[in-house]
Order: structure tokens, then C-alpha cells, then sequence
């Protein structure tokens, strides 16, 4: 429902130091023009009761009780569209963030889902709840893997994989990390990881505006990895991908020692220097860029140049690509607040990723396979979808 | 242009550059340097001949249609609208002078046998008393911005483009038409491309929200388009702009109070316009058959050089600045050097003209004075104590300051002197002192100060 406007604008209704105290950059946020950019750019914006456009305007007011009660800033998938193009270069989806801390350091109407899962966090170190134990659980059945990941080795390796909460422990996603490490096996490039001692890098917490709560993940997973001494950390979830290299340097300091890479990255990089083969598949695929790597990390190349070098393969952009591409919709935690709306926005992307005639999509993110794949099963759609790192183990000359 | 063409008095270097700029004010030597165009202009007629004649049919995209046509190596610029009215060879087009392969057409062609494929670059040398920087803008390139899809379909133009289209010289005759050849059924103009944007330029670029109008109005006169208008403000602020403002408004055009957020073209070319209708908090979305990006106008990208060349500094919108944004909005700070038109600030025709035509007569007053007045706190070395170092030389920011080689030291330049004071506290023989400000004559002020009365 949405929040009730005040009949009139008086001076008892407008407050001046509610926007101060949500957003550090409100001096910013006073010069928005409200040219509309970024609600015409948001996927969600058509189910929220106020448009982002118009939230800005009421934060500015100070009409606090209407804010908080507005279901906009929960249906906020993180996506960067509209901060990407607002022209006053505001940070309007550290707003949409900001609001969510507000709300969580006053209890005001969080959504129980988010607070279950802080709860999980802290107890098992992972979103699942599930023993942190498990985390190999995905490698299990990897004959050749599995003498190498068992048990975190003590010697030194040149690559660590960071899997991730999602990748780790949903079945869905097995897949990804299980081609990750087979293409290093085959590559003969040493490998290892965290195993039980990888705790979640924190990204959820942070999008559910409980920047605080991930402090102490971050400094573990930064601490267990530099004692491991690798050259690379390879991330193939790119919201893990996106924390380690945008936000653990602000929390931890940026001298890691290591360099930070996503899955693509890296495997455009081995793909560059010979050390791993492509053979023919003759298929028509689309990209999808994930809002983590693509807008907000600039990495739009190197999933690119990967699909480009499978021979037969040919690559039909959508319409929203790159910069522009739009979300999947299985970002800023709304997957857990608003599944409704994720399946919505996940329905659109998948039509227009359908209509290039592509017989596969391709992306490189678990949370972007699982919600278009989950959208092509609500809707009985006949197209595979792939991670790059799917993909290049299935055309990796064995 | 055609009238300075024609004036006895006004010598036009066309094709040529100022390479180099010393002296002061009443007395600047510059170096022109004057690129070969291939053809004597004594001799050439105009007539167009060697256009003809010239065999690179397929041409070059020519820059006066903003790309939308194409031109051969051999062309009178500007659709044949060139003052002086004289061909010009390309050198980098011609098949001859890029590649030495040609059966040189052209030469056979020209009735008053003008070209001459011998011609080199030559340099002049002038002695001048004032100089006035006129060099224009640029306009932004939309593929800056990839929301706007720039590039991605031929009906996706900028506004220049669209000048050309609507143009009588244009490449449709002045026809206004689509990809397909046919006139548009809806269109969309989007205002503020480049402009108010801290993605490209923070400042408004004035002229866009007049031009965009115009083009609206072109629009529903020539095809009775319908035509959808994003925008952020409306600013019509000079004289008679509100009310053609609103004759637009009367004439049907839905203005769409909300910045074109993005321009998509579909898989089968369709072309479709987002943004949010701001009065009413509703999405809109748009399928068009064409799209005017009204690009701001920008500082040229050698503006930097331009403005080192003659001794002027620019804003941080990267246009050159004023010597004082009310009081003196055509001088620079280095005196004898003026400014007219774009290269200050964006500015449209009426602007443009008042602009120039003041700087004009400020430096005709100047000249006709045949003397200056000058600020008469300027520095002087004593060269009795002066060691010759030459720190004050290099420190200098006027370029004041230069060596008397056989009296072995430094002699400031009056004209150029602006009193600034670097070279008297940098002078380690504090030799230099500025005059009517010396350390005696403060420590006087000083102390008349703090004597009690």
C-alpha cells in the first residue's frame, strides 16, 4: 500500500536533517534535477508506490515517516542503471542502500527474510544456513578435484577459487565452480581453496544495508587467503568478484598482495596466452552482462572475447547490452524480499535475451544463471543458460 | 562572410593555421602557416569542374552534411556555399597525393588550368596590433553517452544532422525522411545530450532548448509528425524565444517534462524511447521512427594548443575565459588579445554577432589610439645588481621578462608586465622591484596603520 501523502506541504512536516542523517552524500543528493533518468532506467521502478524520482524528492523533504514506509528502497536491485546515467552524478543507488541501513539501525520494517538471513550469517558463516563444513559439498563426485580440495592444502598455489555462498552450497550452481577447477586441473595451472574456511565475502549483508555485520568476514577472508600466499584470487560470482574489488579495499586496505579476478578474466587472460584450447560448437548465443562485472566493474570484454574465440560460435547482442544491459533481477537482496518482482524482471530479460534467436544465454554470475534459468522454467522457455566458465569447460580441448 | 570576403581591407588566409605568437600588445608577430589546397586561387573559377572530373567517385563522408553525404577529393567546400568560392584538393583523399596512383582527371578538367599538385605548404608573416580568437566550437559526440544508442541505427541523429536533412543543401533536399526513405510518422527530440550531464559537460549549452524547438517545429510543419519533446527546463531566454516557445506548444508537439533516459533499437530496427513523464510519475515508452540527440556544444579539442598559442587561459568547461565574466567578456587577460563568439562560451547567432561585433570595435579602438595605457605598477630590474640568473625569466607568467644578452641581464617588457610581483620575490639579488608597491612603501602603509592616532 502505498504510504499516505500529508495533505499539505507545511513547515511542521518538512525536516531538513532527515536526509543528513540517511545519506553521507546528501549535499549531492540536494541537486537532483528530478529529470525522471532514474526511474525510466530502474527495472523495478513499475512496482514500486513511489517512483525512485519521486523518493529522492520526499528524502529531501524530510517526509520520513513516508519514506520508510515506502517499499521502494527494498525493491532496489542494486543494479547501477540509474546511477550509471543520472546526470547530476548522484549515487542514487547508495541511497536506495542507505535507506536500507537507516531502516535496519532503527528497526524500522525490515523485512524478516533479511533479518534471518544476518542470523544465518553470523551463526554458519554462510546465507544458507547450512554447516559451513559442507562448503565442498560441490566438488564432491570430482574424482581428480577431489585429493586437491578436500582439505585446504598448506602448499603454496598460484590460484585461489573463491566460490561463494550461492555456487557452494546450491545445486543449481555446482556446476560453475565444478568447471572452474577442471579447466585449472586440465590446464595444469595449481589451484586451491578456503574450503570451510571461506565465509560468506559479506555482499548480502551489505545490500541489506548491514555494511557493519560483513567487517569481520572481511577481514577473515582476507587474512586466510594472504596466508595462503596465491598470485590470484579468482572469483566466478561476480557480486563476490565486486567485493573483493571494490569493497574490501575501503574495509581492509588495498594491499592484499594478490591480484583479484573474475572467473572470465582470468580465463580470457589463460585463453590469451595459449593455455587452454577451444574447439567448435556451432551455436547462436546472447550475453548477459551482470549488473557486479559489467556496469559497475567495467568488465564487458573478456566474456566477450571468450565466446568470440569458440569456433561456430556466433554472438547476438540484446538490444540492452553492455552498459545498458538491464538486470536479471537477482540483485540487491530482492530475491529474498520481493520474489515476485524478481520473476517479473526475470521474465522480461529472458524474453529479450530469446528474441536475438540466441539458442543459449550465456552470463557470467550464479545468481544471473539461476534466476534466468528459473525464468525459463516458469515459463516453459526452451533455452540453455550457460556461465562462461559452463561454457568454456564444455569447448575446452580435453 | 561573403561581405569580409569582399572588403579591400580584410586580407582572408583560408586553409591556414597561426602556428606561432610573440610581441605584446600593438605589435604581435604571427606565423601563418598556410596548407597547399592544390590550386591557385587566382586562377580558379569555382565552376566545379575538378569536382567532376575528379575520379574518386566513391568519395570521402563529407563534413559540411555532417557525414550524411559523401564528397570527392577534389570539392569546393561547403556544398559549393565556400567564400572564397575556390576548389580545394584533399590531400588526404586524393589518389594522387595519398597514393601517387591517378589518372589526374581533374587537371585536364579545370578550364583555367589551376591545380597545381606541386603546391606546397607555405608560411606568412604577420606584424599585427590586436588579435581576436574566433575559433568556434565543436559539437559533442552522442557516442559518448551509450544510453542514447548513437550509431546503432541511421535514424538516431544528432541535431546538426537533422539541420542538415531539413536543409534545402542538404542531402534530401530538405526533405525530412527515415532510414527507409519515407517521412516519419512520430519522432522523439531529446534535449540536454552532453549538456547538464556530469557524465560529459556540467554546463547548459544554452542554444539546444532554441535549436530543439525549431527542430520540433520543422518537424510538424514539413511531415506532421508527431512529434514527443524530452526535457528537463525549457530555457527560451532571449528576446521572442518564450513566444515561439509556446507557438510550438500551440502547434501540437507532447512535450514530456522528464530527460530521454534511454534510446534502445529493438532486433528488427524498431527504435524506442524511455523515460518518466516527471508531472505525473508515469513511465513512458515511446516506438519512434527517428530520434534528434540535441548535443551540447564543446570547447574544441585543441582548444588547449589555442589557448597556449595566444597567452589565454580557459574555464574549467574548457572554453576560453574572459578577462571578467560582466565588465570585459570579450578581452583576455593578455592585453591586444580578444575573443568573439563560441570559443568564450556556447552562444547562438544573435550572441555570436554582438559578441563579435564588440570585440571588433575594441580592437579598432585600440588601433586607431595608436597608443596604450598601461598599468603603471609594473616591475623593474636594477641592472647594476641584476647577475644574470634568469630565474625571473622562466617564473614569468606573461612572458615579460627576457635576457639582454651583451649586458648580460634581464629587461622587463612594460607592455607585457602585469605587475604580478613572482619575478620580485623570486629575484635572489633582489634586484627587481615593483613599482609604486615596493617593500618601503608597505612598510609605510604599515606603519601609518598601526600608529596609534
Amino acid at each position: 500500500m502505498t504510504p499516505p501523502l500529508p495533505p499539505v506541504l507545511t513547515e511542521e512536516v518538512l525536516d531538513r536533517d532527515f536526509m543528513s542523517q540517511v545519506d553521507p552524500a546528501w549535499q549531492k543528493l540536494l541537486t537532483c534535477i528530478q529529470c525522471g533518468t532514474c526511474s525510466a532506467s530502474c527495472p523495478t521502478a513499475d512496482l514500486m508506490d513511489y517512483s525512485p524520482r519521486q523518493l529522492w524528492e520526499l528524502v529531501r523533504l524530510g517526509l520520513r515517516d513516508v519514506v520508510m514506509n515506502s517499499r521502494t528502497f527494498w525493491l532496489c536491485t542494486q543494479c547501477y542503471a540509474c546511477t550509471a546515467r543520472c546526470p547530476r552524478g548522484i549515487m542514487t543507488s547508495g541511497t536506495m542502500r542507505y535507506l536500507r541501513e537507516w531502516a535496519v539501525a532503527h528497526g524500522y520494517n525490515v523485512p524478516q527474510t533479511l533479518l534471518i538471513m544476518r542470523d544465518a550469517v553470523a551463526a554458519t558463516r554462510n546465507i544458507l544456513n547450512e554447516d559451513n563444513q559442507t562448503r565442498l559439498i560441490w566438488s564432491e563426485g570430482l574424482e581428480a578435484v577431489a585429493a586437491k580440495v578436500k582439505e585446504t592444502p598448506a602448499e603454496l598455489a598460484e590460484v585461489l577459487v573463491f566460490t561463494g555462498c550461492v555456487s557452494a552450497l546450491y545445486p543449481m550452481a555446482y556446476s560453475i565452480p565444478q568447471s572452474l577447477v577442471q579447466i585449472l586441473e586440465q590446464a595444469h595451472v595449481s589451484y586451491t581453496l578456503l574450503g570451510s574456511e571461506e565465509w560468506c565475502c559479506g555482499y548480502p549483508l551489505y545490500g541489506a544495508g548491514m555494511k557493519d555485520e560483513m567487517i569481520e568476514l572481511a577481514h577473515h577472508n582476507v587474512e586466510k587467503v594472504r596466508s595462503l600466499g596465491p598470485k590470484i584470487l579468482v572469483a566466478t560470482c561476480s557480486s563476490c568478484y565486486y567485493t573483493w574489488h571494490h569493497l574490501y579495499p575501503e574495509m581492509v586496505g588495498d594491499s592484499f598482495g594478490f591480484e583479484v579476478l573474475h572467473a572470465s578474466q582470468l580465463l580470457a587472460r589463460m585463453h590469451q596466452e595459449g593455455q587452454i584450447r577451444l574447439t567448435e560448437l556451432p551455436w547462436t548465443v546472447t550475453y548477459h552482462d551482470p549488473c557486479d562485472l559489467g556496469r559497475k566493474s567495467g568488465v564487458f570484454d573478456a566474456p566477450r572475447a571468450i565466446i568470440r574465440s569458440i569456433p561456430g560460435m556466433q554472438l547476438r547482442e540484446m538490444p540492452h547490452t553492455m552498459e545498458n544491459a538491464v538486470c536479471c533481477g537477482g540483485g540487491g537482496d530482492v530475491a529474498m524480499t520481493e520474489p515476485d518482482a524478481v520473476e517479473r524482471v526475470s521474465i522480461q530479460r529472458l524474453q529479450e535475451a530469446v528474441a536475438t534467436g540466441a539458442e543459449a544465454i550465456i552470463s557470467s554470475c550464479q545468481q544471473c544463471k539461476r534466476t534466468l534459468l528459473q525464468a525459463a522454467r516458469k515459463t516453459k522457455t526452451r533455452v540453455r543458460v550457460l556461465d562462461i566458465c559452463e561454457l568454456v569447460w564444455q569447448t575446452m580441448e580435453k | 562572410m561573403m561581405d569580409a570576403g569582399r572588403h579591400p581591407n580584410i586580407t582572408l588566409l583560408t586553409y591556414s593555421e597561426v602556428v606561432e605568437v610573440s610581441g605584446y600588445v600593438g605589435n604581435f608577430q604571427v606565423r601563418v602557416r598556410q596548407r597547399p589546397r592544390y590550386v591557385h586561387t587566382d586562377l580558379c573559377t569555382g565552376c566545379g569542374a575538378c569536382a567532376e572530373a575528379c575520379v574518386f567517385k566513391r568519395g570521402v563522408p563529407n563534413e559540411y552534411d555532417a557525414g550524411l553525404s559523401r564528397r570527392r577529393a577534389a570539392y569546393i567546400p561547403m556544398n559549393g556555399q565556400a567564400v572564397p568560392l575556390k576548389a580545394v584538393i584533399d590531400d588526404q583523399a586524393c589518389l594522387f597525393l595519398s597514393k601517387g596512383k591517378c589518372t589526374q582527371a581533374c587537371l585536364e578538367a579545370c578550364p583555367t588550368r589551376a591545380i597545381d599538385f606541386s603546391q606546397k605548404e607555405r608560411f606568412i608573416d604577420l606584424n599585427v596590433g590586436a588579435i581576436i580568437v574566433a575559433t568556434g566550437f565543436e559539437m559533442f559526440d552522442p557516442r559518448r553517452l551509450p544510453a542514447f544508442s548513437y550509431g546503432k541505427s541511421p535514424d538516431i541523429m544528432d541535431g546538426l544532422q537533422f539541420e542538415r536533412f531539413s536543409s534545402a543543401t542538404g542531402p534530401t533536399r530538405g526533405e525530412i525522411l527515415t532510414s527507409r526513405g519515407e517521412k516519419p510518422k512520430r519522432v522523439a527530440i531529446i534535449h540536454c545530450v552532453g549538456s547538464r550531464d556530469e557524465h560529459a559537460n556540467r554546463y547548459c549549452s544554452r542554444v539546444c532548448c532554441m535549436y530543439a524547438l525549431k527542430h520540433a517545429h520543422l518537424v510538424r510543419d514539413k511531415t506532421g509528425a508527431e512529434v514527443f519533446e524530452f526535457y528537463m527546463d525549457i530555457r527560451a531566454f532571449g528576446k521572442d524565444y518564450e513566444e515561439f516557445y509556446e507557438r510550438v506548444q500551440g502547434e501540437g508537439v507532447y512535450f514530456v517534462r522528464g530527460r530521454g533516459a534511454e534510446v534502445i533499437v529493438l532486433d528488427d530496427g524498431r527504435i524506442q524511447v524511455k523515460a518518466e513523464n516527471t508531472n505525473l510519475g508515469l513511465p513512458v515508452q515511446i516506438e519512434v521512427d527517428m530520434v534528434i540527440l540535441e548535443t551540447a556544444m564543446e570547447a574544441p579539442r585543441d582548444s588547449d594548443k589555442v589557448a597556449s598559442l595566444f597567452g589565454i587561459s580557459r574555464s574549467a568547461s574548457g572554453f576560453f575565459q574572459e578577462a571578467h565574466p560582466k565588465l570585459r567578456p570579450f578581452h583576455t587577460n593578455t592585453e591586444g588579445v580578444f575573443l568573439a563568439g563560441a570559443c568564450q562560451a556556447p552562444k547562438d547567432v544573435p550572441d555570436t554577432v554582438a559578441h563579435a561585433g564588440a570585440a571588433a570595435s575594441e580592437a579598432l579602438a585600440l588601433l586607431s589610439r595608436g597608443q596604450v595605457v598601461i598599468s603603471p605598477t609594473t616591475a623593474v630590474v636594477d641592472e647594476q645588481l641584476c647577475s644574470g640568473c634568469k630565474t625571473c625569466i622562466v617564473l614569468c607568467p606573461y612572458s615579460a621578462i627576457s635576457f639582454v644578452e651583451d649586458a648580460g641581464v634581464a629587461r622587463v617588457n612594460e607592455a607585457l608586465c602585469k605587475g604580478c610581483g613572482t619575478c620580485v620575490a623570486a629575484c635572489p639579488a633582489e634586484a627587481i622591484t615593483a613599482r609604486h608597491f615596493s617593500d618601503r612603501q608597505i612598510l609605510a602603509e604599515l606603519e601609518a596603520l598601526l600608529v596609534p592616532a
